[in-house]
């Protein structure tokens, strides 16, 4: 079952896309790893990720059909 | 009496809001940090609600790229001070409202000084070392904190350091921007509205939508972004809303007393 990923901000300035589907990897920390071999100019980006509109912790278990959200900070003003 | 009356009518024939909500904002003491493209809206429209005292902070004077959207300064301010300008149009607007105003850079001893003395403080700055700044004394003085910020199609709007109306603080203690970002991003990592750009109309739909917030708060109507992150895309028309939690990297990074807040090179902190 494939999960679905968004970027928002400028994240998206790095990965070239918005959203993309990927097998579940298992947890946050797996699709961290994942996601930053698969889009490289993440790894010195900040982001913060939600699993289904919460703030996940690395440890979580990804639930099948699940959404991420990867939320960079903004700073403009 | 009348005039007030009047000049509120619409407000307080709401039902929910009334006279007593007209009363909370009236008593209210607001402090708006920036004076730009979200600080502009804010003003207007917690002066044109009746918020009885707002608190305009900025350094800054206005310039031509300025006028895209901060809607209060027009071609003749150019080179004026924004607290000044923006002064002048709140009383142009309602002079019930008094106003205080502050000049300089927000800082450290600033906060310490003067948010004692307000309800709320609003993040209408533009850059993470201010963000950051204000966040932390918002937690070292348990100040109530609505948060905005912008970045070219895309806001973040938050209320931070506030449970959520019926919630105890024994059941959790309420979230700040260090729970969401624990560490600022050095200053070639983000683009800043020069280098990146932003349309005009967003920090306007940004800045109305934390107003709107700090009238909720103050009057105890409806729900509050209390613990959560709503983000707003402007292109998209989506409005996508996290629930917050605790960030135990947070507390570790903050400072915990007002000594080590004074000592934090917050410019440092972004470079």
């Amino acid at each position: 079952m494939k999960i679905e990923i968004n970027f928002y901000g400028q994240l998206t300035d790095k990965t070239g896309c918005s959203s993309f589907l990927m097998d579940n990897p298992g947890t946050i920390a797996d699709f961290k790893k994942l996601v930053i071999e698969q889009y490289p100019n993440l790894s010195n980006a900040k982001f913060t990720i939600a699993l289904n509109n919460k703030i996940a912790l690395d440890n979580e278990v990804i639930p099948e059909n699940a959404k991420l959200a990867l939320m960079p900070p903004f700073s403009g003003g | 009496m009348k005039e007030f009356i009047l000049r509120y009518q619409r407000q307080i024939t709401l039902e929910g809001f009334g006279m007593e909500a007209q009363d909370k904002l009236t008593k209210a003491k607001v402090l708006v940090i920036g004076a730009g493209g979200l600080g502009c809206p804010i003003l207007q429209y917690l002066a044109a609600a009746g918020v009885g005292h707002i608190g305009i902070a900025d350094n800054d004077t206005v310039s031509y790229s300025n006028l895209n959207r901060q809607i209060f300064f027009g071609q003749e301010d150019i080179g004026k001070f924004k607290v000044d300008i923006a002064a002048l149009r709140i009383h142009a607007l309602n002079n019930l409202v008094k106003t205080t105003i502050y000049k300089q850079r927000w800082d450290q001893a600033l906060s310490i000084e003067h948010f004692p003395s307000y309800d709320i403080i609003v993040d209408a700055t533009d850059n993470f070392s201010s963000r950051y700044l204000i966040n932390d004394a918002c937690v070292l003085l348990d100040k109530p904190l609505v948060f905005g910020a912008v970045s070219k199609y895309e806001g973040q709007i938050a209320v931070f350091n506030k449970m959520q109306d019926g919630q105890q603080k024994s059941n959790g203690l309420p979230v700040n921007y260090r729970d969401l970002f624990p560490e600022p991003p050095k200053s070639d990592e983000v683009l800043n509205c020069a280098e990146g750009g932003v349309l005009g109309v967003l920090p306007g739909t940004i800045g109305v939508m934390q107003a709107t917030e700090v009238i909720k708060l103050i009057s105890g109507v409806g729900e509050t972004l209390a613990n959560q992150l709503l983000t707003y895309n402007a292109l998209t028309n989506n409005f996508f809303k996290v629930q917050l939690i605790k960030n135990d990297k947070a507390n570790s990074l903050m400072p915990n007393t007002i000594d080590s807040f004074m000592q934090t090179n917050y410019e440092q902190l972004c470079n």
